[in-house]
């Protein structure tokens, strides 16, 4: 179910099959398709690394608080 | 306890840890407490998470926003405040015992190393996380170089025997490898056939 929170019990660390680190610019390997269940490491390198973060802060998040600018890492990570 | 969502938004994440880095700083104390808030709000059971994120921003980065992310570790490395999950001390199977407080690089070290049979992570696993962490890291030369020598610090500790000898011997040669050269690939190597050759020896 998306969204659902995955058990805390659970290791991070299980049931994942991962290809060597992609270099920078070079085609992904389909890593998630590789990868059994919602292990945490599903999905890296996955879209070929294609630069897409940027070091520009949108004019509403500047200025913010620690915690406030932390919310916003860990909202879109935990529930 | 914090929970991790079934499908996290890792690509988010990253892009709010750059946005967070970049407008409290990079080397302020504001963006090393930004760090320490994530991790202590994920906690330790979901501290990978983190390192997850940092490989986002590696992967996904453009220059400016990695050196951003990378700078702040520099700064809270510098601080003795870098960013660190716990893991169950060597030789400590029992809930309750002692557990040793580690940084990224050194976190993912132990984690491969198999301490009841198979390791939380493949080699393969290994060098994709680790190296995208220390990739990172590449982005700024000061960066590598501290973290480098507190990895042989780490190595070398000899009042530290939370740590397996197979790991310190793996992680001197990482860190004599990336001290060597930028090349994060190449100490990731160096740290698996290390602990390949300890594994072989009767």
């Amino acid at each position: 179910m998306i969204g659902a929170p995955l058990s805390s019990s659970a290791s991070l660390f299980s049931a994942t099959s991962l290809g060597s680190l992609t270099p920078r610019g070079a085609p992904a390997a389909p890593i998630a398709g590789r990868a059994s269940g919602t292990g945490w490491l599903d999905g890296l390198g996955a879209g070929g690394g294609a630069v897409s973060l940027r070091a520009d802060v949108p004019a509403d998040q500047r200025g913010l608080s620690v915690e406030q600018h932390a919310e916003r890492v860990l909202a879109a990570l935990i529930g | 306890m914090a929970e991790l969502l079934a499908e996290p938004r890792w690509v988010e994440a990253a892009q709010a840890l750059i946005g967070g880095c970049v407008d409290l700083g990079p080397r302020q104390d504001g963006a090393v407490a930004l760090m320490e808030a994530v991790c202590s709000g994920l906690g330790d059971q979901l501290y990978p998470a983190f390192l997850r994120v940092l490989a986002e921003v590696n992967l996904r980065g453009e220059y400016a926003a990695r050196a951003a992310v990378a700078q702040t570790l520099v700064q809270a490395l510098s601080q003795g405040r870098l960013p660190s999950g716990s893991r169950a001390a060597w030789g400590a199977w029992q809930p309750g015992a002692q557990r040793r407080s580690l940084g990224p690089i050194e976190y993912l070290c132990l984690a491969a190393w198999p301490q009841r049979g198979q390791a939380d992570l493949s080699p393969e696993q290994f060098q994709t996380l680790a190296g995208a962490v220390m990739e990172l890291l590449d982005c700024d030369a000061e960066a590598r170089r501290l973290y480098a020598d507190h990895l042989a610090a780490v190595a070398d500790d000899p009042l530290d025997g939370t740590m397996p000898r197979e790991v310190r011997a793996g992680l001197r040669a990482l860190a004599q490898s990336w001290r060597g050269q930028p090349d994060a690939s190449q100490a990731c190597r160096a740290f698996v056939d290390s602990l390949g050759a300890a594994r072989r020896q009767p």
